[in-house]
């Protein structure tokens, strides 16, 4: 490879106003001694324009154009579809499904029947699970004495100071 | 931020947009317009597939570009083979004919036989020169996008085109305006 060939980049660094400093003043000093690289410098252009009168250099055909604008249409439409689904809450998107007036998902009789259902037990469970708390209680405290009536139970402090009754109290609590 | 949903309008746009420029790389890799064709439309798979990945402000041309080069090669070492030579010859649907609406029908002839002249001579350019003349003459990219897609420096970019274009111009002084330097200097 001769120093010319090595010009290559050179020329078009130089054309792409993308030389500076030493770099532009070595290629301008390169030019001057050197008509080859000079004729090279000035059919660049003549290239270049040809090359572009001429774009593009081949055209899609047009049904390769459609399958592509249809396939990135259809990725586009899926994905709206998806982020429309994802931005509804879920109570949001089952009230909506239960309460589509044009086509309802459930029967109205149905419908308020379960919703008759939802307010009783939100009124009477409340009640009913306070009255099983108490009854396990009470329970809880007869099988204790019981225990103790026959023995089972040992105490767990016996003593006639009140301060160790205090104490033991104490890491009762 | 770019949604989804706009990402993917965006997509197809470019897609669109850069639909010559894929095909005419394609043609210039495969030589042969059913492959183009249908590494232009597998490279849009798996654009669209990959979309959600594309960061804000990446290059969208040089990435598509990319794609479509990586497409090619995972076939050619599928194929284990080298590619099959087509036959080019002037095709209606391949041939450009909104060049410019403004040229008048002798320019227009003018024109079409140029680009044929030009396709064929290009297609007689080694592998690696038809690609960075598709690549830097064609579509504009910058040397540094065309290392990126090419994998290699862009001082080896550069010197690549600049021998491609000597090549290119020796091909083209037999049928074309332009002068060729080394017959120029042999009648000398």
């Amino acid at each position: 490879m001769n120093r010319c060939d090595e010009q290559h980049t050179g020329i078009l660094l130089y054309l792409d106003n993308a030389l500076t400093g030493q770099k532009l003043e070595d290629f301008r000093a390169h030019l001057a001694d050197c008509s080859d690289c000079r004729e090279r410098l000035q059919e660049q252009p003549a290239l270049s324009s040809l090359l572009w009168e001429t774009r593009p250099l081949y055209s899609a055909p047009e049904a390769l154009r459609a399958r592509i604008t249809a396939a990135a249409a259809e990725r586009a439409a899926a994905v709206s579809r998806a982020s429309i689904r994802n931005h509804k809450t879920r109570p949001q998107y089952l009230m909506r499904w239960l309460l589509d007036l044009r086509h309802p998902a459930l029967p109205w009789k149905l419908l308020a029947a379960m919703t008759l259902v939802l307010v009783l037990g939100l009124v009477f469970i409340p009640d009913a699970i306070q009255r099983v708390r108490a009854t396990d209680y009470v329970e809880a405290a007869t099988q204790i004495h019981r225990s103790y009536l026959s023995g089972v139970l040992p105490l767990q402090c016996r003593s006639r100071s009140p301060e160790v009754i205090t104490a033991w109290l104490v890491g009762k609590w | 931020m770019i949604v989804p949903s706009e990402k993917n309008h965006f997509l197809g746009h470019v897609l669109h947009e850069f639909s010559d420029g894929l095909y005419g790389y394609a043609m210039i890799l495969s030589r042969d317009r059913t492959e183009a064709e249908d590494l232009v439309q597998e490279t849009c798979v798996r654009a669209i597939q990959a979309i959600d990945g594309l960061r804000p402000g990446s290059n969208v041309k040089s990435w598509l570009f990319t794609i479509l080069r990586n497409v090619w090669l995972n076939r050619l070492r599928g194929r284990r083979s080298a590619p099959k030579m087509v036959e080019l010859d002037g095709d209606e649907n391949t041939a450009q004919t909104a060049v410019a609406a403004t040229k008048d029908p002798h320019a227009l002839y003018v024109s079409k036989v140029e680009r044929e002249l030009i396709r064929e001579a290009i297609q007689q350019l080694s592998r690696e020169f038809r690609e960075i003349i598709v690549l830097r003459e064609y579509e504009d990219l910058s040397y540094q996008e065309i290392a990126n897609i090419l994998g290699c420096a862009a001082g080896t970019v550069m010197s690549r085109l600049g021998r491609a274009r000597s090549k290119l111009r020796s091909l083209l002084s037999r049928s074309l305006r332009i002068p060729d330097r080394r017959e120029k200097g042999a009648r000398e």
